[in-house]
């Protein structure tokens, strides 16, 4: 109201609550803020540290008759009042009714009470009469009607409603710790009841309050979507690729996905899954955003996406596909456009039997993924696994493992190490002299581009399968590996073309719901429709919104002397995961 | 057996790596009372110094004479400029300006160098196996890091047992006062004595390069192993650093590779993968905790 009516140029930041906003006005970082008395009076009397501008009552405060009211200062319509009040059941005879008016407002007025706690925290005791009480409530309605007409804020979802109500809930019990009556007063339950009845009266409240807490979205602002993921570490390039892919797919199309205008926030998780959920929960609060992507690691989506489906958001994944998110707990607002993990390392399997392997010695890390990798694997290969070795994440040191193998001597190695973990294994595997020896047949997550790169010529002759390769014929790709070389200068992983997928994928859901994501329903329906050419050509959803697509097996040989993956034959048709029959959505 | 013995000689080479960072770490905390946590960032910036070095000149000799210089110039400096004026004050304030380090050097590294990790090729001669037995080839150059190690150890022995200076180091860990009053010029000796752990935690990093890759936090990776070292060996002293560290990378590697294959015979394959890795990564942990509740001040004690 000060600022639409008042013509005041002020900006609204967002804190969590008082206890957070008056240090922050004590420090100068913001230069005004509305408070209770108990919260700013002290540092308005005692040090002196804040100015009071103007109370919020009829007239001044006792302890701050410095300060003037709203109508002194020549705000005399606006009115901040906050208010408690107590409720019964609509049904409530009337005597019960006035007896414990009587009580309660006999209470408030005793001197203990009202002198020690209420008074000196800036409260006014009325202790009304149950009409006058009405009246004051349909006064107050009328009064927040025109402050949410000012603001222009509507009902977005249900958790307003839940947010003030247990405010509401918050605000009964302090008072009832401090004021004995409530306890000969009705039970909890009945007060509960009262304020879901009212729940319009509640959710008025709310609204508000709304205008406070929400920064205001202007008109035409572009559509901000989250990107946590990994920047650091030996899995850096990752995330890196991934990154580049979206803003390479929104710049294609003139900033927009869908031809709505969108803004890429981009955070590193530097693997930490902890670190993952506190970013979902910045962007989620404090950005407001509702949709995501981004996240390379199983585990570090493990603790970030609940982290936004519970709050009604979306998560489109780009990488990660961990099986516990693919069957039973699947989730309605929750999409992978990239794989299933197991698929990825099913289609390893299978390539092994192609090549006639019957003893293999399989290893992956021991975190999500390389369970759903060793799973995966055994579940299409025909043959005998001699060894299954978990090794560690943070892994840099791989002698042991490589002395194991040396003494197994398998047929062949299969290992699913992303990224740097990858790279480290293969130059420790030909320094120990085991490339000649004992073949490897791995799954895309162990050998792209860029391990291919930094091993070099240690990786010619070794067998991949992947889900796509940089030299699918097909129009859409060919345009995206041009446009991804142009921009960057590099050849694009599959994890940039999983992105930008992604991209597309959230551009084709996008404009058939609208160009928004609020109505979360109408996203799915659009997007579940796969409307996007793929860059891996095949491409659609199965019933737990993971993709069905081929697989195909490379092989990395010399292309004009550079060592290229070049893409073999395909090993699997219209492939689904294992985990699609149990997702009930 | 023809494993047993790589297994070994894994976990050998994993405790002379182990030690050189030890090393250093004990000498500073037995001597001058600090706990140095960024002693891992002197590790990353020998590592990241080689690695660059090598891939612009080719050099080896090179590689391996910046990389000592950079990380025990640079251990010079904060001994100068920081850690001098924490002598006297709590470990807590220590230990926060030194976890400050570690930040400042991570950042500092991310922005030279980047997010990605470096990758340092082997010269030809070091890069391939040799048959230690007939049928057991072993990578070239991890002899040569174990070899390196032994000969640092022995070098460090010399140094500390038979030189003066290594007297005046032997003092300082015991009588500090009583140093400081012959007159002898403590602040002087402090500062060689942390140049020589970063020296040695440098040596460590660029012998590390090859074999793992070099990229931003890889200090903390290992330091937490390295400190498990210092404590079962005793704070302050080298010998203690030096059997702790062979005793920790000989059990880890031991684990690594037999826990999952021991406990196969009593459950499920992959149950017993999954228990196993999981066992052996806490092993060092629980060899830690039973040292301590048999020997409560470490192996070694330095101080008697």
């Amino acid at each position: 109201m000060l600022k639409a009516e008042h013509r005041l140029d002020i900006v609204h930041i967002t804190y969590r609550g008082l206890p957070q906003v008056i240090p922050a006005l004590l420090a100068n970082e913001v230069q005004m803020t509305l408070s209770g008395i108990a919260s700013a009076g002290q540092h308005i009397v005692s040090g002196g540290r804040l100015r009071g501008l103007a109370v919020g009552r009829p007239a001044r405060f006792p302890t701050l008759p410095e300060v003037p009211t709203l109508a002194e200062a020549g705000f005399g319509d606006m009115d901040p009042r906050t208010w408690f009040g107590l409720f019964a059941p609509a049904a409530t005879p009337p005597a019960i009714v006035s007896q414990i008016q009587r009580e309660v407002a006999a209470a408030l007025r005793a001197p203990a009470i009202a002198e020690r706690h209420l008074t000196p925290n800036g409260y006014t005791v009325h202790g009304s009469e149950p009409a006058a009480f009405a009246a004051f409530i349909r006064e107050d309605l009328a009064y927040k009607e025109r402050m949410i007409r000012l603001s222009g804020a509507r009902v977005e979802c249900d958790g307003a409603r839940i947010r003030s109500f247990k405010l509401q809930r918050s605000a009964l019990g302090s008072l009832r710790r401090e004021t004995p009556w409530q306890t000969r007063a009705k039970g909890e339950d009945t007060m509960t009841a009262t304020l879901t009845r009212r729940g319009v009266l509640a959710a008025g409240t709310a609204l508000a309050a709304a205008p406070l807490a929400a920064p205001a979205i202007a008109q035409g602002a572009p559509l901000k979507i989250g990107v946590i993921t990994t920047l650091s570490g030996p899995g850096g390039y990752l995330g890196a690729d991934a990154r580049d892919a979206l803003l390479l797919a929104a710049e294609m199309n003139d900033g927009r996905l869908g031809g709505v205008p969108v803004q890429f926030l981009v955070e590193d998780d530097a693997l930490r899954p902890a670190q993952g959920k506190q970013i979902a929960e910045r962007f989620l609060r404090n950005e407001r955003i509702r949709l995501f992507t981004g996240i390379i690691f199983s585990n570090v989506l493990g603790a970030a996406a609940p982290e936004v489906l519970d709050a009604g958001g979306v998560y489109v994944s780009c990488n990660a596909g961990p099986s516990n998110f693919a069957g039973r707990e699947c989730r309605r607002n929750y999409f992978v456009i990239s794989w299933q993990n197991d698929n990825l390392n099913e289609s390893a399997g299978a390539l092994a039997n192609i090549m006639g392997y019957r003893r293999v010695f399989i290893l992956a890390p021991n975190y999500q993924a390389g369970r759903d990798a060793l799973t995966g694997f055994k579940r299409l290969f025909q043959g005998t696994v001699t060894n299954e070795v978990y090794t560690r994440l943070d892994q840099t040191d791989y002698a042991a493992e490589m002395a194991q193998i040396r003494a197994a001597r398998p047929d062949a190695v299969y290992h699913f190490h992303p990224g740097g973990l990858g790279i480290a294994f293969i130059r420790q595997y030909a320094q120990a002299g085991l490339l000649g020896t004992i073949p490897q047949v791995l799954p895309a997550a162990s050998m792209d581009v860029r391990t291919l790169a930094a091993v070099g010529d240690a990786a010619e002759g070794v067998d991949v399968s992947s889900h796509w390769n940089s030299d699918f014929d097909n129009e859409q790709n060919r345009r995206f590996v041009a446009a991804f070389r142009q921009k960057y200068n590099r050849i694009p992983t599959y994890y940039a073309q999983q992105a930008y997928d992604t991209a597309l994928a959230i551009g084709a859901a996008l404009r058939g719901a609208g160009g928004t994501v609020d109505n979360t329903d109408a996203f799915r329906t659009a997007m579940l429709r796969a409307d996007f050419p793929s860059t891996r050509g095949n491409f659609r959803f199965g019933p737990n919104q993971h993709p069905i697509q081929d697989w195909f097996a490379l092989k990395v040989e010399r292309v004009g002397g550079q060592l290229a993956l070049v893409t073999k034959r395909k090993i699997l048709e219209n492939h689904a995961d294992a985990y699609a029959g149990q997702c009930r959505i | 057996m023809a494993l047993l013995l790589e297994q070994l000689l894994n976990g050998v080479q994993l405790g002379v790596t182990l030690f050189l960072l030890a090393a250093g770490l004990t000498l500073v905390f037995g001597i001058m009372g600090v706990i140095n946590l960024a002693h891992g960032s002197l590790y990353m910036i020998g590592a990241f110094a080689a690695a660059w070095v090598a891939a612009q000149t080719g050099s080896v000799l090179l590689a391996l004479a910046s990389g000592l210089a950079a990380a025990a110039a640079i251990g010079m400096a904060i001994e100068y400029v920081m850690l001098r004026r924490l002598y006297a004050r709590d470990h807590l304030d220590q230990v926060l300006a030194t976890f400050g380090l570690i930040l400042f050097f991570n950042q500092g590294i991310t922005i030279l160098f980047g997010r990605q990790p470096l990758f340092v090729n082997l010269p030809e001669f070091l890069s391939g196996a040799v048959e230690i037995l007939p049928g057991v080839p072993y990578p070239v150059y991890r002899l040569v890091i174990i070899a390196a190690g032994l000969l640092v150890a022995l070098g460090l022995y010399v140094l500390i047992q038979r030189t003066r200076i290594g007297m005046l180091v032997r003092a300082g860990a015991t009588h500090r006062e009583m140093v400081r009053a012959l007159g002898v010029d403590i602040r002087l000796l402090y500062t060689l004595v942390f140049g020589l752990g970063a020296l040695l935690a440098g040596f460590a990093g660029v012998m590390a390069g090859p074999v793992y890759s070099v990229n931003v936090g890889m200090g903390e990776q290992i330091l937490i192993l390295t400190f498990v070292v210092v404590v079962i060996g005793s704070v302050g002293s080298i010998r203690g650093a030096m059997f702790g560290a062979l005793l920790v990378g000989i059990v880890d590697t031991l684990l690594r590779a037999y826990v999952p294959g021991l406990l196969r015979g009593v459950m499920d394959a992959s149950q017993a993968d999954m228990l196993g890795a999981g066992l052996a990564s806490m092993g060092v942990y629980l060899l830690m905790a039973l040292v301590l509740l048999l020997k409560p001040r470490g192996l070694f004690p330095a101080h008697a």
